[in-house]
């Protein structure tokens, strides 16, 4: 029986409760193709619907699928094809990196000849050069994170579930991990799906993002469309904060919106052209320095906690 | 005891064995909210611990509120730490962890019980501070940490990775907090990796890497300092190769360069930013050029930091 | 779905792209999933001198009980002498006897091995949070512990069976001529038995307590000292009912009572073994069961076996089903 396969994964009237408690009740979403993030404050959902994706879980009503198969009835069907970065610290003791992603391909299926050979691909792609032969208790944080990437990765899923993937690590750390999810998610034949709290790391490696909160979907779609604002309202960054700056703006036709500190938020008429040169006109009248501008995007955070906040 | 609300380091070194923690390493932190970054292996901990009074100095001297804070109950009475690691009495509720911390700092009776639900209040948890523990998520179990952190009303607190498992919610509620403790005259160190988010927290940051300070002070200051390093500039228009060949004419302009991934783009680097930009307006009003975008990466803290440990 | 732009080098396109790569190669059936986690026990545990030193100690213990076999026979047939041409010389022990010394003697070594092979399987798991890398595989909680009961048991089995097998082809090679084919034509499906239920109850004990704990030591301490308890409580309790049942000098009356006592005496991991080892062989009580002055040795009988194989069960299906629960309590995803 196959589900009608809209997006890479999907739920559709889902209902899932804990003995009486409903956590979801006829929730239904899509997983589009690509890099997908998931948001939501602790308790919206995003953990029930994690498990029921993967087949834990029987919906009490509704149905889900994950790349078309039930997740109701073909649980293990859908683990062999999904990977699963968890949020915890996770290995198997008394192993190197190689036998542990070599052991982990087994058990999603892989003989074990495949197995040894894709793990040392895998942990090749993942960054992870002699330190391989190591055992896996004797790893930084970056490392851990890195072998459980590949882990995730070994079989071959065609869908990856990433639980704060940044976790622990430190600037450099996270922008090696931010790359290799931004790389693995675009052009390779799998979509993924990150689940984090730090809405940057979203911003950087995803394409479009699911919100829940309290159980509800309340916001979904490409991340570009949901931060672009309307009109012709500039973001312009000052070397300092200059008064004199907004005076001549206000001169020249515009109006000063939102200020922080040296940043300022510059609004024109509706279908203004040229507000660039309107822009540096302005700092040349009142003597300001103008550092940069750009057409005003909110952060994913502003439209995040405009979401939550109603 | 002075009551400064300072740390200072004067000096100081630490090592374990042949390995070495902290080399030789100087500064003052001053009431407010300092940030503590570095890679990981910088030595951080090395200092957290050295602050807090859980190890001593090699070489060195450290006096934190007029005071050396090793195995020293009076700093120890004013200082409060909210570590990283995660252990708790998973059996108790979250109100008897914070109460038991206030014994042992020596409160007893209304007093404590006062002092307990206050703290408990600032942090957010009492409709749930009488659960236990083992049931908590990790924003909770963040929460209750740093409750037990300040029920004794602390002069200096030292938060390490504060925000680690807390939503975007939690994140800005805390982050509230610790300005809010920041302006009543608390010396605030948090250690994080969140680089971005430490930017919007504080201006004041300290930087450790391989056991060395490599900078301290506020990050506009740090910036202007590295101004001396090229920074790259990207502007968005209709014609970049033209506007290309007028800014190669301004001699702050180092190089120019045509992304192939994007046809409206050019991109230029400068030693000379401040000289730059000054020109900029000059430059684009004259050619009748018309910018879309002009944004300098490079402007950020994650920039900054990411120069600092590869130079 | 994204299309992939990955390329292996070829006449075209010289140049290979050694990014990430799909795998869409091959996988193995389902069945035997478990498998891949027994090998996995089976790999650790087999690097360990400790599993080693042990079982060079049960061959030696194995070995010994045949050469006394060989070398009392010997003797036995001498003093004896021959019977009518063609008899089959008198036996001072009977093979199964021996077989049965021998795997009651080794029965400590099989739950020391248990303690070394077993008490980290599922609690070093524990402590690593390993299941949530297991469960997001497709393989089963079922699997995994049954993969992990399957590679202690057969390490322990394989300790004690071999050298068992051994045994009987010493026999059989050694006293074919005596007519050993022709007495004993089952003893090889009776010795595995007996050999085998003590391996099947260690594992299963030591799996319960494993399940339970996130520190390998803790598991096999309390492991330890559940069967020292055992086995000290059932030979106390056993012995003194036993001596109430014999202080009456009637030798007619009390036989019911003293095979009691005697079956008290042996509830625990080695007595069940033992018992249900005396039945399958068809030991004499008196020749092997240590009984102190002559008086009280003559009442010695063997334990009643029933009971004994619903102690066994016990101490098999309890701590299987506690394992269970124990690995069934675990989540994947925590929020």
């Amino acid at each position: 029986m196959s589900l009608d396969s809209h997006g890479v994964a999907s739920v559709e009237n889902l209902t899932v409760r804990y003995g009486t408690k409903t956590i979801l009740s006829d929730f239904s979403l899509v997983i589009p193709d690509g890099c997908t993030g998931l948001l939501g404050p602790n308790g919206a959902g995003k953990t029930t619907l994690l498990k029921t994706l993967l087949g834990f879980v029987s919906p009490a009503g509704g149905r889900g699928q994950v790349l078309g198969l039930d997740v109701a009835t073909q649980g293990m069907l859908i683990r062999q094809k999904i990977g699963l970065m968890p949020e915890q610290d996770c290995h198997i003791p008394g192993m190197n990196a190689v036998t542990f992603v070599a052991y982990a391909g087994e058990l999603a299926g892989m003989p074990a000849s495949q197995a040894m050979r894709r793990a040392h691909e895998v942990l090749e792609y993942c960054g992870l050069g002699e330190a391989r032969y190591r055992n896996v208790e004797t790893y930084s944080t970056g490392m851990k994170q890195r072998i459980k990437l590949a882990q995730a990765l070994v079989h071959g899923p065609k869908l990856l579930f990433l639980d704060e993937p940044t976790n622990g690590l430190d600037p450099e750390g996270r922008d090696q991990m931010l790359d290799l999810i931004r790389d693995v998610s675009h052009g390779k034949g799998l979509s993924v799906v990150v689940s984090s709290h730090l809405l940057p790391d979203i911003e950087r490696t995803c394409d479009s993002v699911l919100v829940l909160r309290r159980g509800e979907l309340i916001l979904s779609g490409p991340i570009d469309a949901l931060r672009s604002t309307t009109g012709c309202t500039v973001d312009v960054e000052l070397a300092e904060k200059s008064t004199a700056f907004g005076e001549s703006i206000t001169a020249l036709g515009g109006t000063i919106g939102e200020i922080k500190g040296n940043r300022v938020r510059v609004a024109f008429a509706d279908g203004t052209k040229g507000f660039g040169t309107l822009v540096f006109r302005a700092a040349k009248l009142s003597g300001a320095q103008v550092r940069g501008f750009a057409p005003a995007q909110r952060s994913l955070e502003d439209v995040f906690m405009e979401a939550i906040d109603q | 005891m002075n009551l400064d609300n300072t740390i200072h380091f004067e000096h100081v070194s630490r090592w374990y064995g042949q390995v070495i923690g902290l080399n030789d390493v100087s500064f003052t932190i001053p009431k407010g909210l300092t940030a503590l970054l570095g890679p990981n292996g910088a030595g951080k901990s090395t200092m957290l611990k050295l602050v807090t009074g859980q190890i001593k100095p090699t070489t060195g001297g450290i006096a934190v509120l007029g005071e050396q804070p090793f195995a020293n109950p009076r700093v120890a009475r004013n200082l409060g730490y909210c570590p990283e690691i995660d252990n708790f009495y998973e059996d108790m509720t979250g109100r008897q962890f914070v109460e038991l911390m206030a014994t042992l700092s020596g409160y007893k009776g209304e007093d404590r019980t006062k002092r307990v639900q206050n703290s408990i209040d600032r942090v957010g948890m009492s409709d749930r501070c009488d659960r236990k523990l083992g049931g908590y998520s990790k924003g909770m179990r963040q929460r209750i940490k740093v409750a037990q952190a300040i029920v004794h009303d602390p002069k200096v607190l030292v938060l390490d990775e504060p925000l680690n498992g807390l939503d975007p919610l939690g994140r800005r509620d805390m982050v509230n907090l610790y300005q809010q403790f920041a302006e009543e005259g608390m010396c605030v160190l948090i250690s994080s990796h969140i680089l971005y988010e430490v930017e919007q927290i504080t201006d004041r940051i300290l930087v450790m890497y391989k056991g060395r300070l490599l900078a301290q002070g506020g990050i506009r200051d740090i910036r202007k300092q590295i101004d001396s390093h090229p920074h790259r500039i990207s502007l968005t228009t209709d014609n970049p190769r033209k506007l290309a060949g007028a800014l190669l004419l301004d001699d702050t302009v180092i190089s120019a360069r045509m992304p192939q991934d994007n046809h409206r783009v050019v991109e230029v680097e400068t030693a000379q930013p401040d000289k730059f930009y000054s020109n900029l307006a000059d430059i684009i009003l004259d050619g009748g050029f018309e910018v879309d975008v002009f944004q300098a990466p490079d402007n950020n803290l994650e920039a900054v930091f990411r120069y600092l440990v590869s130079a | 779905m994204s299309q992939p732009n990955v390329q292996d080098a070829t006449v075209n396109n010289p140049i290979a792209d050694l990014t990430y790569r799909n795998y869409d190669g091959p996988l193995t059936s389902h069945t035997f999933r478990w498998w891949v986690v027994a090998l996995s026990v089976l790999r650790t545990n087999l690097k360990k001198p400790g599993f080693w030193i042990n079982g060079a100690l049960i061959v030696l213990i194995f070995l010994f009980q045949a050469l006394l076999f060989f070398f009392s026979n010997n003797v036995a047939a001498r003093i004896g002498g021959a019977g009518a041409a063609g008899d089959a010389p008198q036996k001072l022990m009977s093979y199964g006897t021996t077989a049965y010394q021998a795997i009651s003697a080794t029965s400590l070594l099989v739950t020391i091995a248990a303690l070394i092979v077993g008490s980290g399987s599922i609690a070093a798991d524990n402590r690593a949070n390993a299941l949530l890398v297991y469960l997001s595989k497709p393989i089963t909680k079922g699997d995994y512990l049954l993969g992990k009961w399957m590679g202690v048991f057969m390490l322990l089995a394989g300790m004690v069976v071999l050298p068992t097998i051994l045994l009987w082809v010493f026999y059989a090679t050694t006293y074919a001529d005596e007519g050993f084919f022709k007495q004993e034509p089952w003893l090889w499906a009776k010795l595995l038995g007996a050999s085998l239920i003590s391996p099947v109850i260690n594992t299963s004990l030591m799996i319960g307590f494993s399940a339970c704990t996130k520190n390998a030591r803790l598991a096999g301490s309390l492991f330890a000292a559940f069967t020292f308890i055992l086995l000290t409580v059932s030979n106390t309790a056993g012995f003194l009912m036993f001596r109430n049942a014999t202080l009456d000098q009637d030798l007619g009356a009390g036989k019911a009572v003293v095979r009691r006592a005697i079956t008290v005496q042996h509830i625990s991991v080695r007595g069940v073994a033992d018992g249900l080892s005396m039945e399958l062989l068809d030991v004499d009580p008196k020749k092997v069961m240590a009984g102190g002055p002559k008086k009280l040795r003559k009442r010695l009988q063997a334990p009643y076996p029933l009971p004994l194989v619903g102690i066994g069960l016990l101490m098999i299906i309890l701590p299987i089903s506690i394992a269970r629960a124990k690995i069934r309590a675990v989540e994947v995803v925590s929020g």
